[in-house]
């Protein structure tokens, strides 16, 4: 039995300290394997959350089942309705120019609605490409179109898909680093999925880690922000997160 | 660096057959009673009677074409939009057109003579079962193929059924209309031409049945080369619109 529920439209107070996200023993099986069994999760305003686990672990599952975009086998569901999701590749629709990709779904006058694509694109630094084609952009310019377009609405629940896994490693840099930014900017809750340990620890408030089907452990993240990637300081929580995906590293 | 030498090679070939046609008939190794000229069909062109019968022939060609490929086409987007987005609409009629498509339509012509008559339903009725499937048949193939990851992308955006037909389902399926609609007119000329060897009051094909009746062979090859270019007109139309309507699909091609 599943249920997958939206919050009902709670108060103004008491929305600023609702969950965003809350996970309560969900499983999923794909036939006779279970892929998901028995997670629990609950993510608060605001909070950055990751995921970090071997393929197959089960966390793109889980935040498919997030997402709604696959429907759980057992446990329920509660989430923001205004999420979004950004996948690992852009997902640019291709017949659609740069700022009719940012305002897909959004309704209105088209004045207005291209006055709201330059915004949230001006935020990406890709003001100058609001008419150009997709396939004119290169993988990160592509990514950060659909951060745009993910954050056009304001969500207060963002989910990543291994977001930069396709990226090359400086741009793979500048894109954390522009996450970063517009997570203080905006304050939304994110839940990222990753294999990635340094970005893990770069963008997260805790850090939780997968295994077979099921959270193996979790870690609060307290180092202060803005966080950079050569801080000494990462370094224990490194080796911790290493360990916890069974990488003995000296 | 070869670029002038081979657009010369390009034009000299089909020039220097033309010359050697032409050399053939005048100097008599091929007998003009059936060949006829280059020379000859220039003139035969020239010399029909343009305002009474060379324009309202090809008027009256084109006008047919037109109405069968528009009655065949319109059915074919309507069906292939149907079966392409409805599994249910797959299951009722596709195996039943997939049926009726192995069938080569000219092989209808006996039926539709009988069931028509000699007028011009039969004529519009064979350009109309040409021009059908393959504009059924692209459809249908060009919706199921729209990547899948782009209805999870549609969910996520909230687009609701008519905004994810608009922009997703529609013009993903421009590009595999567009080539239905180009095999769709080509299939209608070519079926034009078969309906009007069979009894036509009008058309090219009625230029060609007096020609033939009187021998005039430089007529006839006249009305094979309106027939062509004609054909070759309608294609590069289709070209053009569709260089025009998608493009977003060159952009994609050229990366």
């Amino acid at each position: 039995m599943s249920a997958v529920l939206a919050f009902p439209r709670p108060r103004e107070q008491a929305e600023a300290e609702a969950p965003v996200v809350e996970v309560r023993g969900l499983r999923r099986r794909f036939g006779e394997r279970s892929v998901l069994d028995g997670v629990e999760l609950t993510i608060g305003t605001g909070e950055f959350v990751s995921i970090i686990g071997k393929s197959g672990c089960g966390k793109s599952t889980l935040l498919r089942l997030v997402g709604g975009l696959d429907a759980a086998s057992e446990g329920t569901i509660l989430r923001d309705p205004s999420l979004n999701l950004v996948f690992q590749d852009a997902r640019l629709v291709p017949w659609r120019n740069v700022w009719r990709n940012v305002t897909l779904g959004l309704r209105g006058d088209k004045l207005r609605r291209r006055d709201a694509a330059r915004r949230v694109l001006a935020e990406v630094g890709l003001e100058e490409r609001i008419d150009d084609w997709p396939a004119t952009l290169s993988g990160g310019e592509a990514q950060r179109v659909s951060f745009a377009r993910a954050l056009l609405a304001e969500p207060r629940l963002l989910l990543l898909d291994e977001p930069f896994g396709a990226l090359d490693a400086l741009t793979r840099i500048r894109m954390q680093n522009l996450i970063a930014r517009l997570q203080r900017d905006h304050g939304f809750a994110a839940l990222l999925v990753t294999h990635d340990v340094e970005e893990a620890i770069l963008l997260s408030d805790r850090i939780l880690v997968m295994r077979e089907g099921g959270i193996a452990n979790e870690h609060v993240v307290t180092l202060p922000r803005p966080r950079h990637r050569t801080d000494p300081s990462m370094l224990p929580l490194k080796q911790a997160l290493l360990a916890d995906l069974g990488i003995a590293d000296a | 660096m070869s670029g002038w030498h081979d657009t010369l090679i390009r034009i000299g070939v089909p020039v220097a057959l033309v010359a050697l046609w032409q050399a053939a008939v005048s100097s008599g190794v091929l007998p003009d009673n059936y060949a006829s000229s280059p020379a000859g069909v220039i003139e035969a062109l020239v010399a029909l009677d343009h305002r009474d019968l060379l324009w309202p022939s090809l008027g009256a060609s084109l006008a047919r074409a037109a109405l069968g490929f528009v009655i065949g086409g319109s059915l074919g987007v309507v069906f292939g939009t149907l079966v392409g987005l409805s599994v249910r609409a797959e299951t009722v009629l596709d195996a039943t057109l997939q049926a009726f498509r192995v069938l080569p339509h000219f092989a209808l012509i006996p039926l539709l003579l009988i069931w028509f008559g000699i007028g011009e339903q039969p004529k519009i009725a064979l350009i109309a079962l040409a021009s059908f499937f393959p504009i059924y048949i692209n459809l249908y193939k060009a919706i199921r193929g729209i990547d899948p990851r782009l209805r999870e992308l549609a969910a996520i955006q909230k687009l609701d059924r008519w905004q994810t037909l608009r922009d997703i389902t529609l013009p993903g399926a421009l590009p595999g209309l567009l080539i239905g609609v180009r095999f769709a007119l080509a299939g209608a000329w070519l079926s034009l031409i078969v309906a009007e060897q069979f009894n036509a009051h009008s058309g090219i094909g009625f230029v060609t049945m007096q020609a033939r009746l009187f021998s005039q062979i430089s007529t006839i090859v006249a009305c094979l080369f309106l027939y062509a270019l004609v054909g070759i007109l309608i294609d590069a139309g289709v070209r053009l619109v569709e260089r025009r309507a998608i493009a977003w699909h060159a952009s994609e091609r050229a990366r």
